[in-house]
C-alpha cells in the first residue's frame, strides 16, 4: 500500500511543474507514410510517384541503348545559354554585363568536373513591375516565361529578378514535355557575383538552380530514409543545412547513415562560399537525364 | 452536371498552380531567424494534419524533401505562442487565425508552411505559414 502511494505521488510530481512550464515543444519526424492528401502532384512527387519516374527514365535508357559507361567526357556537351535581366519601372534588378559574365565563370567553373559547358548565347532586359516580383508558380512568371523564352528542351533560359522572397527556383528536365514554356532557372538578381544578399552572392543560387534544371534533387532529399536524391555516393542527409557545419552528420542510423553530411556540395542549402563541389555520381545523373529528357 | 465535372478538376489545377512550394527552390534563412546559422535547419512543405487548443498547436507536415515532418508547441498564454507564429514572413497576430484556418483547428486546404528549427534548443522553432489562397 505504502508503495503504491509513492507510486500515486510520483506520477503526479509532474503535473505540479506544468505551470512553470511557460512554453515547450516537441519536434521530430517519422517515416513518410504517404497519404496522398495531394492536389499538385506533378510539383511534388511522393516517394511511389518519384520511383514511377525513375523507372520511366531507366525504361528511356534502355530504350536508347545507354549505359553508365556511356558518360560523356568533360566539357563535351556545350550548353546555350539565354539570359533574361528583369527589372522593375525604377530598374531595380539591373544587373552588369561584368556581372552575367562572372556567373557565367561561376557556372562554368562549378560544372568543370562534368560533361557540361555554358556558352552565352544572348542577354536580354526587359523592364516590367509585375514579372521583376514574380514568384515561384506565380501568373507573373507565366507570362515571364511565355514572353522571353527562346530556343528548346536544351537551350538553358537564366532569367533574374526579385525572386519572391526564395534564392531561385527551376524545372526538372522531365518537366520539359507537359510543359515547355515554363522550362528554366529563375534568381534573385542579388545573387549574381558581386550582388549584395551575403551570404548567398557569389552566383552558386545559378550553380544549384541549374543542377536541378540538369536533373540533381537537393542533397537532403528523402531524409535519412529511402532513395534519397537517387545519388549513391551523396551521403543521406536529414534536413537542410545552412551555414557551413562542419562535421555535421544528421544520419547516424540505419542502412543511410553512412558519411557526414554532404554541406559542401551545390545541391544542399550551405552559403555560397561553403558549397564547390559535385560528385561523380551527380555528374553520371545530370548526364544521363539531359540525354535523356533534354537531347543535350 | 457534366459542366461541373469538366470545371472542378480544372479549378483545382489552377488553385495549385498558384499555391505550392517548389522542390527546386533554394532557400534563405530570414532575418527573423536569431538561431547561427550553423545551427539551423528548416522543413517546407504542405500541412497534412493540425489541432489548436487553448494550451497546444500541432502539426504534420509533408515536407518538399518527400519527409514527413511533426512539431507541436505548447504554450500558456496566446502571446507566447505568437512569437514562434509568422505569416508570410511577418509576425502572427491574432487577427490572422482566418487566414490559416476555416474555424479553430480546422486549417485552410492547401496551407504551406516553413518551420525553422534550430539544433540549440535555446532557440524556438518558428513556423512561417503562407496562406493557402
Amino acid at each position: 500500500m505504502k508503495s503504491n502511494k509513492i507510486a500515486l505521488i510520483a506520477s503526479a510530481l509532474p503535473l505540479l511543474f506544468l505551470p512553470l512550464l511557460a512554453q515547450s515543444e516537441a519536434i521530430n519526424s517519422f517515416e513518410h507514410d504517404n497519404t496522398n492528401n495531394r492536389y499538385c502532384g506533378t510539383e511534388h512527387p511522393s516517394d511511389k510517384e518519384a520511383m514511377m519516374k525513375e523507372k520511366h527514365f531507366q525504361d528511356l535508357r534502355i530504350k536508347a541503348s545507354r549505359s553508365a559507361s556511356d558518360l560523356r567526357s568533360i566539357a563535351s556537351v556545350s550548353v546555350d545559354v539565354y539570359m533574361h535581366i528583369v527589372t522593375d519601372s525604377n530598374n531595380n534588378g539591373q544587373v552588369s554585363t561584368a556581372d552575367i559574365n562572372a556567373q557565367m565563370v561561376v557556372l562554368n567553373s562549378a560544372y568543370s568536373t562534368t560533361p557540361f559547358t555554358f556558352n552565352l548565347v544572348s542577354t536580354d532586359v526587359s523592364q516590367n513591375d509585375s514579372w521583376f516580383n514574380a514568384g515561384y508558380g506565380s501568373s507573373a512568371e507565366r507570362q515571364m516565361k511565355t514572353a522571353l523564352r527562346q530556343g528548346d528542351a536544351s537551350d538553358l533560359n537564366f532569367y533574374t529578378n526579385n525572386a519572391d522572397g526564395l534564392l531561385g527556383w527551376a524545372t526538372f528536365p522531365s518537366d520539359y514535355a507537359s510543359d515547355p514554356s515554363n522550362d528554366g532557372v529563375v534568381v534573385l538578381f542579388e545573387s549574381l557575383p558581386n550582388g549584395s544578399a551575403f551570404p548567398y552572392s557569389e552566383g552558386d543560387t545559378g550553380t544549384h538552380e541549374v543542377g536541378h534544371w540538369l536533373g540533381l534533387y537537393h542533397t537532403f532529399q528523402g531524409g535519412c530514409r529511402g532513395s534519397g536524391d537517387f545519388v549513391s555516393d551523396t551521403p543521406a542527409e536529414r534536413s537542410a543545412a545552412y551555414g557551413c557545419p562542419v562535421n555535421r552528420d544528421s544520419c547516424t542510423r540505419g542502412t543511410n547513415a553512412a558519411g557526414l553530411d554532404p554541406i559542401n556540395n551545390f545541391m544542399d542549402y550551405t552559403d555560397d562560399s561553403c558549397m564547390y563541389e559535385l560528385s561523380e555520381g551527380q555528374s553520371i545523373r545530370a548526364d544521363e537525364l539531359s540525354s535523356t529528357y533534354r537531347n543535350l | 452536371m457534366t459542366r461541373i465535372k469538366l470545371i472542378t478538376p480544372i479549378l483545382v489545377i489552377l488553385i495549385c498552380s498558384f499555391n505550392t512550394h517548389s522542390q527546386t527552390g533554394r532557400l534563405r534563412v530570414p532575418e527573423y531567424v536569431e538561431c547561427p546559422r550553423d545551427q539551423v535547419s528548416s522543413w517546407q512543405g504542405r500541412v497534412i494534419t493540425y489541432h489548436r487548443s487553448n494550451s497546444m498547436i500541432s502539426l504534420v507536415i509533408d515536407t518538399d524533401a518527400n519527409t514527413t515532418e511533426k512539431i507541436k508547441i505548447h504554450y500558456t498564454k496566446l502571446e507566447q505562442l505568437f512569437k514562434q507564429l509568422y505569416l508570410r514572413g511577418q509576425p502572427f497576430k491574432a487577427t490572422d487565425w482566418p487566414t490559416i484556418e476555416q474555424s479553430k483547428s480546422i486549417i485552410r486546404d492547401n496551407t504551406l508552411v516553413t518551420v525553422w528549427f534550430c539544433q540549440n534548443k535555446q532557440y524556438l522553432s518558428l513556423i512561417n505559414w503562407q496562406s493557402a489562397s
